[in-house]
């Protein structure tokens, strides 16, 4: 009886754990973040203090009908120029997977990606399509280890395992331990452990500033532990609630590409 | 005079701020053939391309210059093609393109790409080739551009229609006899001809998680029929052909499936008849992609009947070709590797095997390392070209 008394008490913990996890990671994902922006993104891999690749793009996303939107535009280095990345991201109540559209202009046509998996490298960076998804609570069976300070703030520390071996195929994770802002609801750390349960890679939120009263990420790194190569992504410029167009968000601009005066409040990229 | 300077004050839309791109580029070309152990390339390129863009009007320029050296100390190849292929300027698009009635309106030297095959021509019907270098990796390197106006209008958010109207037929170039890939019995095909006018149509959309596309063509034959007289003199014949296609591309779990079918109607091809014979010709296309982390293979297979097919004809009944290429980046996206496999079962069978990395060791520098190689029977589109084994390098600088 005592037996079954501490099962059962641990069984209700437990779910209630599991409860509070979702909640968190649901407000996390939901949380205001405009319904569109633009931002001059830098993405550089360095290995050691080396950097190795750079790429830099325009970025802009928009929430239309239910679903999000978003586009990044390459335009430098010159030889990638033009090169476009449009993803269609659904509610995730609605269960479909995203929809994928890559344009490369020495092919000059717009392929479609499979969703399935997301472990590819996103332009060559340790950033994976899928790191650069939105959160996906269902796809994980996650619960809060606890409360703990990172980086001077209080955040929630949950523990991620994916509910099935198609989340593993198009993650490539087996465990994901994060660390939420509790005042901010953003994520400010993520590890990522293999088969093995090895941490083999770890997300961080390096700096986050306060831009037309929402919470934005403005530099992230993504460090590879067993490749030892370190990515960065800087969001600088990053504006909310432009307004912006809805054809920019199509397939056919894919194609015809993002140029400066579709963001004119960004400064321009410069090709070399 | 005021609608003018009305007209372009709107075209240059002086309120809205204009981006303005130039590119210079060196590449040194170094090509080789294996078999035979010779020089086929010592090509320096010099490579420009400008873009004025607004939100509603474009101006584009994409061309280059080749001189080849080879021509200069190599005596494998004929005095034509040393005359057509010594020093050469190429226009590879330049137009001018603007937005009225809510479409987007561009006309002058351009390239379209229909359909959803790679380096595939189903329904890609619209730019002629130029067979210089016989099949290249890319497609895109050895399509022709054409004058055109292109209209695109998109109907909704996922629909777009896209009209187009060629002012000059150009056929697909094939080079004189006596270059490194002159095809035997079907060598110096160039023909333009400015006011044969082509039409062509094309309708996208997406519909059950599928984009899917329609189109019609009606054009010549971009193969012209050869026809001799009987003292020798050659003409090259073309006629009007209409062609109707469609294509699909659809996620299938980890993979994506592609589909192209074309029925092209009244097309003249060679035959024992000195004017040609015009058949109909249906062919089809399956292609499938495979995404494993940084790994993308696929696999196409493409084959076409003649339907009204007589003993006649100097092209076969049908042709299957199957490819199957497999690509992936390295070293933080600086290196590009792919290998491709062509394999035609038909007229003895051959095959081209074809290898191209892509290295950038600095943002302004591209190496590239090509390698071709060939093997069948000589009667074989592939086999033909056996002994042209080709090794192939680029340093391209971006100035």
């Amino acid at each position: 009886m005592k037996k079954l008394l501490i099962l059962m008490g641990l069984y209700s913990s437990c779910s209630f754990a599991s409860m509070d996890a979702t909640q968190v990671l649901n407000e996390s994902r939901d949380r205001y973040d405009g319904v569109d922006f633009v931002s001059n993104v830098t993405l550089t891999t360095q290995i050691k203090d080396k950097i190795v690749s750079e790429r830099k793009m325009y970025m802009l996303q928009k929430d239309i009908d239910d679903d999000e939107m978003t586009i990044f535009s390459v335009q430098y280095p010159v030889d990638l120029r033009n090169v476009g990345f449009l993803v269609k991201s659904h509610k995730e109540s609605t269960y479909k997977e995203d929809l994928q559209w890559l344009y490369l202009p020495a092919f000059r046509k717009v392929r479609r990606i499979s969703p399935k998996d997301k472990r590819g490298a996103f332009m060559g960076s340790e950033f994976s399509y899928f790191d650069l998804d939105k959160l996906r609570v269902s796809d994980f069976e996650s619960k809060i280890l606890e409360r703990e300070k990172i980086f001077g703030r209080d955040a929630w520390k949950i523990e991620r395992k994916p509910v099935s071996q198609d989340v593993i195929n198009k993650s490539g994770y087996y465990k994901v331990v994060l660390w939420i802002d509790v005042e901010r609801d953003i994520i400010l750390q993520q590890d990522y452990y293999d088969a093995k349960d090895i941490l083999f890679k770890r997300q961080k939120s390096m700096a986050v500033e306060k831009i037309q009263d929402i919470w934005t990420i403005t530099h992230t790194t993504m460090e590879n532990f067993i490749e030892k190569k370190i990515s960065n992504i800087f969001y600088a410029e990053t504006q909310y609630n432009l307004g912006m167009n809805e054809n920019l968000f199509r397939k056919s601009k894919l194609k015809r590409g993002i140029i400066h005066s579709d963001v004119p409040s960004l400064t321009p990229i410069t090709t070399h | 005079m005021r609608p003018l300077g009305f007209f372009i004050l709107w075209l240059f839309g002086f309120s809205c701020q204009a981006s303005i791109y130039s590119e210079l580029s060196l590449s040194m070309n170094y090509s080789r053939n294996t078999n035979k152990n010779y020089t086929t390339g010592e090509q320096l390129e010099l490579g420009g391309e400008f873009e004025y863009r607004q939100s509603n009007f474009d101006i584009k320029f994409d061309g280059n210059y080749i001189y080849d050296f080879v021509y200069d100390s190599n005596n494998n190849f004929s005095q034509a093609t040393r005359d057509n292929y010594q020093s050469r300027a190429l226009i590879r698009e330049a137009y001018i393109g603007f937005f009225v009635l809510e479409s987007y309106w561009s006309i002058g030297i351009q390239k379209t790409v229909w359909g959803e095959a790679d380096d595939i021509q189903v329904v890609d019907v619209i730019n002629p080739l130029d067979f210089r270098d016989f099949v290249l990796f890319d497609i895109d390197e050895y399509k022709l551009g054409i004058p055109m106006l292109k209209v695109d209008y998109d109907i909704s958010d996922e629909s777009s229609l896209s009209f187009i109207t060629i002012f000059q037929y150009q056929s697909n170039q094939y080079p004189p006899a006596g270059s490194e890939f002159s095809f035997e019995n079907y060598s110096d095909v160039d023909l333009e001809k400015w006011g044969k006018v082509e039409f062509g149509l094309r309708l996208n959309s997406y519909y059950f998680n599928s984009d899917v596309s329609l189109y019609g063509f009606y054009g010549y034959n971009d193969d012209p029929v050869i026809s001799m007289d009987i003292t020798g003199n050659k003409s090259l014949l073309i006629d009007k052909y209409a062609f109707l296609g469609a294509s699909i591309s659809r996620p299938i779990g980890s993979w994506v499936g592609r589909g192209e079918i074309a029925y092209f109607k009244d097309l003249l091809v060679n035959s024992a008849s000195p004017e040609g014979t015009k058949i109909d010709r249906a062919q089809g296309l399956l292609g499938l992609d495979y995404r494993y982390i940084d790994w993308v293979a696929t696999f196409q297979f493409t084959d076409y009947r003649i339907l009204n097919y007589s003993s006649g004809l100097f092209v076969n009944k049908s042709e299957p070709l199957y490819t199957l290429s497999l690509e992936r980046e390295l070293l933080s996206g600086n290196l590009v590797a792919k290998g491709a496999f062509s394999y035609i079962p038909s007229q003895g069978t051959g095959s081209l095997s074809q290898l191209k990395m892509s290295y950038r060791p600095v943002p302004d520098v591209k190496l590239d390392l090509n390698l071709d190689l060939f093997t069948g029977r000589q009667d074989n589109i592939f086999g033909q070209f056996q002994k042209n084994d080709r090794i192939w390098i680029s340093i391209i600088y971006f100035l």
